[in-house]
């Protein structure tokens, strides 16, 4: 109770400071926490977080840095692992040049250190969390990543635009993809479709050969996947490998240009909802694939897109509103319609404290390319 | 004893903290069959780890033909001619016996005449014949024995060094066993024995060597120590002399 | 859709594909462990270094599938020769506990090794083979499943060969056998160790290389998983036992297969260390075996390095024990409290693994297994029954000691290894089964909101806070076990873990101390477990893996076994010093492998002996 009046308090008072953003004099830079994982099995994602906040940071320091002083971040290694971010979590609320946090990657890791950055009253800016429960941990914890509960609606809106009604779901056994499938599951009831059966696998796991086989006897219309690429483009293999020519449809966390490479000529017609795909016409999205090409020779994949996509929003945010911890949040709530990347124009729903309304693209592969979905047969 | 195949000399060894040999020394003459007893105990299995090489000594070498070996690796020590037969024979049980026999003859590469003295084991130990390809670990106590005996005499060694090899043997067998060695030791091989049972050992063997608590007690040519009551109070009154 | 054979005809054939590739692995093992007596949890990382070496050979030098598959038997060759000749070797007179860990080390140094020198990223391992698939069934097998089977049977046709008609061959199995013996032949048995953990390496790599381009996929943490599986496999087939190692690795297959198409194929894990720990219950020498009874050879006496232990004076213990409770008033920083608040919290872990590794001497790889259990208690006595959070802690620790005594209990017969294998199993269970049991413990989805640690609804959240509770628990629990330690049941469990023959023929019931041992252990476990979940307010089935068990074991090693002050000192330094080496931030898990080699190799009684 005490702490909740004490929690009204301040944001009053930080309500009539936002006024007047306070102009720092000095030149040192303003620095982001970046809690993540650099080792462990999670590795590679941290790896490609690096380049989209660097591709950000070259832009936002080239133009100015926020007001005249330069952004910069400071990346600890929790490996994803909840003990680490909760150590991560009580140093950057500790270091006062750290104006916001941002990760960490696995909602479980990211949720644990919550209590703590709330209490501190600092912005937990999670991109990747996508499990509903990440911003209830208090009005301090934000996120960008596609709420499965906008997601999963459009991923069956999709399926029901293709005609198929009976479907076999097949999703990893992590809360992220237990969250995700309930959802889905939810949303093609409610859209008149029929889920006849579906399987959980272990994030290590590389057989499903006899996963397929149960499903296979559900006789479904299609298969819907709620992966991430390795084990996307896995279970697609072992799927057409097993003779089955169903279409698939998966969740846009398989979005990679990896996913090509690992799954091999076996993805084609593989269909998905992504927020963000390098294809886009949209001009933002143009300049953005130009100039990560041109930095690291390589095509970007959706988490370079909203690692970039986070640090171009928080900057923006900073510069509006100053760079005090609580100006980030109180900004966070007023911003509107700003270009996106991923999402085309971001709002944050004050209530969710995620982005209101995000856009999708139906996308599918094409002759080993991730394409536009532009309509017809959706079988392979 | 002046011209010793094998010579101890001054061995002080130690398992971790605890002292098993005091200034050992032990000459074993060439062509005799020598014998060492002792209690339990008396670190007389022990005096074959530091022959072998499986156990080195603090301080104090040992000299085969006059060559130090005590630094050597327990392989290095079997090729310069020293043959083995362990305590409680040690055969490789799920291995048959002429597998048993022939991995004696591990260090040699002279291919027809490793056939030849294969042979000639079977001579020595024709029971072994009919059993080449059983597995060692399911013969009687004695087979065992002969096969390890095999095993040793298959690298044609210069010294052969048995620990306790009349151990779990039925009498009949024991008498058998010895015999053997004599056999063996005719035939130019130097035998030194490790013995519990010392009126057995001394029964065959030239020269004897009396372990109490890591020093020598008492030797002697075996025909000496055979009536010496001190013997006989050692080995019917227990460790009280 | 279906054919006339049924789903239980591909289930078959799933099962036996997947099994033909679980035996590569356990041939080498089975092949390692018969001549080391030596579970080689580096042979993972051996299989992972396999598929690297062919994708090199393949993008960078377009070599032909028999030339790649000849570099990657070459190279693995050499990995293992290595393994065994600089990490191993030296460790000959060491306690038996000394190579197992070091293994676990050389795993880790290689693996991040390999996650330095080619990210952590996935890559594809492009077939090299044609494409075309058999219908069987209503799957499909391909080439690269007939060369699997048949790379499988020849080099098992080439073992058989080589060991039964070689010299060499002759000489590995004599040592095998008898290791004394085999030198007493003339057998250079360190020889033979280079040539064994080489061959074993070599068709551990084959079967890695093979396995990346079954799946198109290949990435640095690869090995973990699979290891695992061969361990299971050739501890089903029978330790050391190299046709019941194939055998044992085609059941595992089925077993799996057959467990998903009755559970699901959630269960599939689950399934394997479930029949995993009944082999190692019932048939501990393999389902081929005829007796019941262990192999003799692994002692728990010989298992753990006997040293003096270092005395440290009460009076000091005392002082350094004020000095830490007054820390807060001093170091304000709540990232400094909450590191070493962490600390004393792995202390409490590491106090009672340190209790039924070191002084009852069952090396336990499934400590975590204790720790979740306590933190799933607490939190759900919390949320679903609301019961203040003293008292949920407090029950926890029961709930701990109960359930985790029940759990270990058919593993107290075993020694040795068998327990190392077992407890890491039954700790993969518990998890596995947090995972699975839905209507308890949500499943993956994890318990979110767990109220945070609080006296009279005041909540205590505060870096201090942490730290001083964290801190009392372990002077409490510490204390407790010392008195426990000096009493009559202190030596009578450490007399168990010397000679437990020795110790049952004085009539010393052995199931009721071990039990004992395991339930203040769990109870202490319990108590960490629970205050972690309060404090992290989140946790889920990940949240305590078998890494976390690692790093206990690491913790109550460094200290020396069976050392209450060891164990304390151990995690204080194992969890503070990852964060030193934070600015290391990519080297910091290798840095802490070599580490443990060092520390296995320099001091194996740990920093303050062996109780």
């Amino acid at each position: 109770m005490i702490a909740l009046r004490r929690r009204e308090l301040l944001l009053g008072a930080m309500a009539a400071g936002l006024a007047a953003p306070a102009f720092a004099q000095s030149k040192d830079p303003i620095l982001i926490g970046v809690s993540g994982p650099l080792t462990g099995q999670y590795a590679q994602y941290g790896a490609q977080w690096k380049k989209g906040f660097d591709l950000a940071l070259d832009e936002i320091n080239a133009s100015g840095g926020i007001n005249g002083r330069p952004l910069a971040y400071v990346f600890e290694d929790t490996q994803s692992d909840p003990r680490q971010t909760v150590t991560v979590a009580r140093k950057f609320v500790a270091d006062e040049r750290i104006v916001v946090e941002v990760g960490d990657f696995s909602s479980a890791a990211s949720m644990a250190a919550s209590p703590i950055y709330q209490a501190a009253q600092m912005v937990q800016f999670g991109f990747t969390n996508s499990h509903p429960d990440f911003t209830k941990g208090g009005d301090f914890i934000w996120s960008n990543a596609v709420n499965q509960k906008d997601e999963m609606p459009l991923l069956a809106d999709f399926l029901r635009d293709l005609g198929l009604k009976k479907i076999a779901v097949l999703h990893l056994n992590s809360d992220w993809g237990r969250t995700a499938k309930d959802l889905l599951v939810e949303a093609i009831k409610q859209r008149g479709g029929e889920v006849v059966g579906s399987e959980a696998y272990l994030a290590d796991e590389k057989d499903f050969r006899s996963a397929i086989v149960r499903l296979r006897g559900t006789n479904p219309d299609s298969i819907a996947l709620i992966s991430y690429y390795p084990d996307g483009a896995q279970l697609t293999r072992q799927i057409r490998q097993a003779g089955i020519t169903l279409p698939i449809v998966a969740g846009g966390s398989i979005y990679s240009p990896k996913f090509l490479e690992l799954g091999g000529a076996d993805v084609n017609g593989v269909l998905t909802t992504v927020p963000f795909f390098p294809d886009d016409p949209r001009p933002l999205v143009q300049k953005f694939v130009k100039s990560f090409e041109a930095k690291f020779s390589a095509e970007p994949d959706a988490y370079n897109g909203r690692a970039y996509d986070t640090i171009i929003l928080l900057a923006g945010v900073m510069r509006q509103f100053g760079t005090d911890r609580k100006a980030i949040k109180d900004g966070l709530a007023k911003i509107k319609d700003v270009p996106s990347v991923v999402y085309g124009k971001v709002t944050f729903d004050t209530e969710t404290r995620r982005v209101a309304n995000p856009l999708v693209s139906r996308i599918e592969v094409k002759n080993g390319k991730w394409a536009a979905y532009e309509g017809g047969k959706v079988t392979r | 004893m002046t011209d010793a195949i094998l010579k101890l000399d001054r061995i002080n060894s130690f398992y971790g903290p605890i002292q098993v040999h005091f200034d050992l020394t032990i000459e074993i003459g060439r062509g005799q069959i020598v014998c060492q007893l002792g209690g339990n105990a008396s670190g007389k299995s022990t005096t074959m780890k530091v022959i072998l090489g499986l156990l080195k000594p603090r301080s104090g070498e040992v000299f085969l033909d006059g060559q130090p070996i005590t630094g050597l690796s327990t392989p290095q020590i079997i090729r310069r001619g020293v043959g083995s037969v362990p305590e409680a024979r040690r055969l490789f049980g799920a291995m048959t016996v002429r597998e048993n026999v022939l991995m004696g003859a591990y260090t040699r590469s002279d291919r027809p005449e490793i056939n030849t003295d294969y042979e000639r084991m079977m001579t020595l130990f024709p029971r072994l014949r009919e059993r080449t390809n059983q597995a060692a670990g399911t013969l009687s106590g004695g087979e065992q024995q002969m096969v390890a005996m095999a095993r040793a005499l298959m690298g044609r060694p210069r010294v052969l060094c048995m620990d306790e090899p009349t151990m779990g043997l039925s009498p009949l067998f024991v008498d058998h066993v010895l015999e053997l060695i004599q056999a063996v030791n005719r035939e130019g091989v130097t035998v030194f024995m490790v013995e519990q049972n010392a009126s057995l050992a001394l029964r065959i063997a030239d020269y004897g060597y009396v372990l109490q608590t890591g020093r020598i007690a008492l030797s002697g040519p075996a025909r000496d120590l055979l009536h010496d009551p001190r013997i006989r109070d050692a080995y019917l009154g227990g460790q009280a002399a | 859709m279906t054919s006339s054979l049924g789903p239980w005809f591909d289930y078959t054939v799933n099962g036996l594909v997947v099994g033909n590739i679980y035996a590569l692995l356990a041939v080498g093992l089975a092949l390692i462990y018969g001549v080391s007596h030596l579970i080689n949890f580096a042979h993972g990382s051996v299989y992972m270094a396999g598929a690297y070496i062919g994708w090199l050979c393949i993008t960078y030098l377009g070599t032909p599938l028999p030339v790649t598959l000849a570099a990657v038997v070459i190279g693995c060759g050499f990995i293992g020769y290595l393994i065994e000749r600089v990490g191993l070797r030296p460790l000959q007179n060491a306690p038996r506990i000394a190579p197992l860990l070091a293994t676990i080390g050389i795993g880790l140094v290689l693996d991040q090794v390999a996650q330095l020198l080619f990210t952590p990223d996935p890559r594809g391992l492009p077939l090299q083979l044609p494409a075309w698939r058999i219908q069987i069934g209503d799957g499909t097998i391909g080439a690269l499943d007939l060369l699997i089977a048949g790379i499988g049977l020849f080099s098992a046709l080439l073992l058989y060969v080589f060991l039964r008609f070689t010299k060499l061959g002759w000489a590995v199995r004599a040592t095998a056998l008898d290791r004394d013996a085999a030198q007493q032949c003339g057998v250079d048995v360190n020889r033979v160790n280079s040539v064994v953990f080489a061959i074993a390496a070599a068709l551990g790599g084959v079967s890695g290389f093979l396995v990346g381009m079954y799946y198109n996929s290949i990435d640095p943490n690869m090995g973990f998983q699979a290891g695992l599986k061969g361990i299971i496999a050739q501890m089903i087939g029978g330790m050391g036992n190299v046709p019941g190692a194939i055998a044992g690795s085609l059941l595992l297959g089925l077993t799996e297969s057959y467990g998903i198409a009755i559970f699901g194929t959630s269960y599939r894990n689950l399934f394997a260390f479930v029949v995993m720990l009944l082999v190692l219950v019932l048939k501990p020498n393999g389902i081929f075996s005829r007796g019941r009874s262990l192999p003799p050879e692994p002692l728990t006496g010989t298992f753990i390095a006997p040293s003096a232990p270092v005395r440290i004076p009460p009076m000091l213990v005392a002082a350094l024990a004020i000095i830490a409770l007054a820390l807060p008033l001093v170091v304000r920083n709540g990232y400094v409290l909450q590191t070493l608040g962490l600390g004393w919290l792995y202390a409490v872990l590491a106090i009672s693994l340190t209790l039924v590794a070191g002084t009852a001497g069952m090396i336990s790889l499934g400590h975590a297994g204790l720790l979740a259990i306590g933190a799933y208690a607490s939190a759900l006595l919390a949320i679903d029954f609301h019961l203040p959070v003293a008292a949920t802690v407090a029950a926890a620790g029961i709930i701990t000691a109960i359930l985790g005594t029940l759990i270990i209990f058919p593993a107290f017969r075993l020694r040795g290894h068998y327990v190392t294998i077992a407890t890491l199993g039954v700790g993969e269970i518990v998890t596995l089964t947090i995972l699975n049991w839905d209507s308890l413990t949500h499943g993956p989805i994890g318990l979110s909101g767990i109220p945070p640690l609080s006296a009279f609804g005041m909540p205590l959240i505060s870096g201090t806070w942490v730290y001083e509770i964290a801190l009392g628990a372990l002077i409490i629990l510490a204390l407790t076990q010392w008195r426990l330690l000096g009493s009559h049941l202190g030596r009578t469990l450490r007399a168990i873990r010397d000679d437990d023959v020795a110790a049952r023929s004085y009539g010393i019931a052995l199931d009721r101390y071990k039990s004992l041992a395991f339930g203040v252990a769990g109870f202490s476990a319990g108590i960490a477990g629970a205050l972690m979940a309060h404090i992290f307010s989140y946790v889920n089935h990940e949240t305590f893996t078998s890494q976390a068990s690692l790093l206990a074991l690491t913790m109550v090693i460094l200290g020396g076994l069976g050392n209450v002050a060891g164990a304390i000192l151990g995690a204080i330094a194992l969890v503070s010093l990852p964060e030193l080496f934070r600015v290391l931030a990519d080297y910091r898990m290798l840095i802490y492998g070599v580490a443990l080699l060092l520390l296995i190799r320099f001091r194996p009684q740990g920093l303050l002996g062996t109780v």
